[in-house]
């Protein structure tokens, strides 16, 4: 039975331009890499049936343009996310240093409930390149003081981790969505606000 | 979709069928109260009308079988389902929406064992919202700002309220004193009598309408029938009732302009005798492909149509030499220099990035090494030194690869690219204001042409977002090369005015209009579809249509008001400033409040083009 039930999740790539958000989800989704993919303009999905815990789940992967000069169209996307993949080009020690920009404006925009446990994956792209600029290391210590957030080294190229990242993402955030469904509303409202005491300062504004 | 009272299917004498006047799909529903650990799925919500009263059903999404053929017409006994919610309207005490997130909504019923929690997977509940708020009264609680309390439902008594409550949405929920509202009433019926009227009249019919208990089959507006401020539609529109727009004549497109007539065109010394008359066979058929780089220089203002062949060269000559030492200024700059100056070094990544992503499926791009790619790589370089400002931005390269595909020649393209980017420069804006300007003219033109459809997709959040891609690049990622450049062409004619590729952007939503309304489609799906279309469209057909849609607005003109005459390249009716300032009403009340005399009912969104752009409903999200 449950394994009949549908659910759709909103995943939403992140990073700056050219670390290959475009080729990492048409790697996912379509299994192929062409090197004749455009620079992204406005924004564009993709969407994918996957099978997480015994459940269909519809991924809907959204990939906007990741230069700073869209950013303020880009986060029209953000909205109703429930989860975010943050890309980086493990060539360019620039794209490294932007995660922390696209990270807090992901939060700041889409603001979701829990910003603690929001699903994040990052993704340092292109590892098949010799020209390394960001090392592993260095990447994994900044996903730890973020919360931890699990961390892979794709390339797109190569479809090198590109589904296990995404599956990653999927779990999360099909987790977060369930304990949001319990445990989200009830914490909201009061049951029943006539009888409860206001919590000693009470504002009637 | 949202699609409140769709398809309402009455069968008399049923007590236990019902009428469906509200549907959504992919809501998440369950009780809080009494948590179980089943696992959740999404179902359909829905508002039933009995005889009996107005219920909240909810059902997952499994048991469509169940429930084939029949989903318009509810039974109500038919809750055999162990997963199915129901509950009378009447018994709800309180919603909730939560406060960061739209797509949320909690139910508190009387029984404080009842506490249903909605999760929209992909709307926001606002439609949902605005249907309760239309048909009961709410308040909101004083004790949490999200809360809203049902008081009654709406009836006949209602009508009967004073002249100050029909009022409200001038307050705009911003002030509770019935005298400001009174005042500003006043004060909009001397400034916009007619628009003023209209509005109360409307709103008066619709209580009306609505308090009759006839649930009128037509979509009703999203009405503003409340005390409390809400952030969803609180805007009452009168969408343009009194514009009529003469029928629409398409004309079929005419024959390239060719070499033959090109020829005839030149006077003795190599002047363009009639330049009016070449644009018009270019915007009517656009040129044939043999002739566009020379045309086109003209066309973009490059060469003067009336300079002799001898002043043609000169004038190259003098734009090579200009063009060879700004492309010696960034040349020269040492790696050394390049260090310290990061802007440099970042506008060149980019351009890098986008050189090797353009268009390499084109033979002329094609391959490693192409020596096409290192003169588009040239000319961007030279135009972020001739435009600093500016710099370079994605999208600039979709503008100038066909250029240089015609010029075959970096001096020239640079001309070229430079002039065209001059026409759309406002594309560019570091804030993007002139992208959402645009976005926003297209909302106001198609709230004329077709006001159902415009509203319709003004309420898809984000709005109109899905034509940005068209807009930024003048459709060049929507038609092949050739067709592109025929709609260039057409666009740099200037003809019928200044702004007609928005109307080639109308154009294509009237051809597809059916297909995203009928399908009820949301933003997603909308923005899917509209992506799709890419190398699909017709050309000429959407051209046509461009043209006829542009003539219907101009045969109107006199009814039309002045933002939209702007937007046409008209000349505005009214000059004269408007004696009550702003600071008469503060930044929220502008639209209300806003100058213009618009006598012509139509909506307050078109007072004035010196719109806050990011107040504009459409827009909110950007
Ligand atoms: N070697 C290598 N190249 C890659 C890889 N992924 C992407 N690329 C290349 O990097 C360039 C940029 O990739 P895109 O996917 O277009 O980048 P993007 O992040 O979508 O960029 P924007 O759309 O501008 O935001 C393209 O030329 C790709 O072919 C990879 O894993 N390895
Ligand atoms: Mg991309």
């Amino acid at each position: 039975m449950a394994s009949r039930r549908k659910l759709l999740l909103k995943i939403i790539i992140l990073g700056d331009s050219g670390v290959g958000k475009t080729a990492l989800m048409n790697q996912y989704v379509n299994k192929k890499f062409s090197n004749q993919y455009k620079a992204t303009i406005g924004a564009d999905f993709l969407t994918k049936e996957v099978m997480v815990d015994n459940r269909i789940v519809t991924l809907q992967i959204w990939d906007t343009a990741g230069q700073e000069r869209f950013q303020s169209l880009g986060v029209a996307f953000y909205r109703g996310a429930d989860g975010c993949i943050l890309v980086f080009d493990t060539t360019s020690m620039n794209s490294f240093a932007s995660l922390d920009a696209w990270r807090d404006e992901f939060l700041i925009q889409s603001s979701p409930k829990n910003t603690e446990n929001f699903p994040f994956v990052v993704l340092g792209n292109k590892i098949d390149l010799e020209n390394r600029a960001v090392s592993t290391k260095r990447a994994q210590k900044w996903c730890q003081t973020k919360n931890n957030i699990p961390y892979f080294e794709t390339s797109a190229k190569e479809a090198v981790n590109v589904e296990q990242a995404f599956e990653t993402i999927a779990k999360s955030a099909i987790a977060l969505e369930k304990e949001e469904i319990y445990n989200d509303f009830p914490g909201d409202i009061i049951l029943d606000r006539d009888n409860k005491p206001n919590n000693g300062a009470a504002c009637n504004c | 979709m949202n699609s409140p009272e769709r398809e309402t299917m009455q069968v008399p004498g049923q007590p236990s069928v019902g009428v469906e006047l509200f549907s959504q799909n992919g809501v998440v529903m369950r009780n809080q109260a009494s948590r179980s650990n089943e696992d959740v799925c999404p179902g359909t919500l829905r508002i039933v009308q009995y005889s009996s009263g107005k219920c909240f059903e909810w059902h997952p999404a499994v048991s469509v079988s169940s429930e084939e053929g029949d989903w318009a017409v509810v039974s109500k006994n038919d809750s055999n389902s162990d997963d199915t919610i129901s509950f009378d309207v009447t018994r709800i005490k309180e919603y909730r929406v939560h406060p960061k997130n739209k797509r949320k909504i909690v139910f508190t019923l009387r029984d404080p064992r009842e506490i249903y929690g909605a999760v929209f997977q992909t709307d926001s509940v606002d439609s949902l919202v605005a249907y309760i708020r239309q048909f009961y009264r709410t308040r909101r609680s004083t004790r949490d700002h999200h809360t809203y309390k049902i008081i009654e439902e709406r009836t006949e008594r209602t009508i009967q309220k004073s002249f100050c409550d029909l009022e409200f949405d001038f307050t705009r929920g911003k002030s509770s004193n019935p005298a400001d509202s009174v005042r500003r009433l006043i004060r909009d019926f001397r400034q916009k009598p007619i628009q003023t009227a209209l509005e109360s009249a409307a709103k008066i019919a619709d209580l009306y309408r609505y308090e009759n208990g006839a649930l009128s089959s037509e979509t009703p507006e999203i009405l503003s029938h409340s005390e409390e401020s809400v952030s969803i539609a609180d805007e009452y529109q009168i969408v343009s009732p009194t514009i009529k727009l003469p029928p629409r004549e398409i004309l079929s497109r005419g024959n390239p302009l060719s070499y033959e007539q090109w020829l005839q065109f030149h006077d003795a010394q190599g002047r363009i005798t009639n330049s009016e008359l070449v644009k018009k066979i270019i915007y009517q058929g656009g040129i044939s492909s043999k002739l566009r780089a020379d045309v086109w220089k003209y066309l973009l203002g490059y060469l003067p149509w009336e300079a002799t062949t001898a002043e043609q060269i000169e004038i190259r000559n003098s734009k090579e030499k200009e063009y060879n030492r700004m492309k010696l200024q960034w040349q020269m700059v040492t790696p050394a220099q390049e260090a310290r100056f990061s802007d440099f070094r970042d506008r060149k990544s980019l351009i890098e990035k986008d050189v090797n992503r353009c268009d390499r499926s084109l033979d002329f791009y094609a391959g490693e090494n192409n020596s096409n790619l290192k003169s588009l790589h040239n000319i961007l370089m030279t135009y972020i030194m001739y435009n600093f400002d500016l710099g370079y931005v994605q999208g600039m390269s979709d503008l100038l690869a066909p250029i240089l595909f015609i010029m075959n020649n970096e001096v020239d393209a640079f001309w070229c690219f430079s002039a065209f980017m001059d026409k759309v420069a406002s594309n560019f804006d570091v804030d993007q204001a002139g992208s959402k300007r645009q976005l926003l003219h297209l909302h106001e033109l198609l709230s004329v042409m077709d006001p159902k459809f415009a509203e319709y997709l003004k309420n898809l959040e984000p709005g109109y977002l899905f034509c940005f891609r068209w807009l930024l690049v003048i459709f060049k990622r929507e038609f092949s090369y050739d067709d592109t450049m025929t709609i260039w062409e057409a666009f740099w004619t200037g003809i019928p005015g200044p702004n007609f590729h928005l109307f080639v952007g109308l154009a294509i939503l009237d051809t597809e209009k059916s297909a995203i309304m009928d399908s009820h489609s949301n933003f997603a799906e909308t923005l899917k579809h509209i992506n799709e279309l890419a190398m699909k469209i017709d050309v000429n057909s959407t051209l046509s249509k461009a043209d006829a849609i542009y003539r219907q607005l101009l045969a109107a003109e006199v009814s039309l008001p002045d933002p939209i005459r702007t937007i046409l390249g008209l000349e505005p009716l009214q000059k004269e400033p408007n004696p009550l300032s702003d600071s008469e009403s503060d930044a929220e009340d502008a639209p209300n409040s806003s100058p213009g005399h618009c006598n012509n009912g139509l909506s307050q969104s078109f007072n004035d083009d010196q719109f806050d752009i990011d107040t504009a409903i459409m827009l909110n999200y950007m």
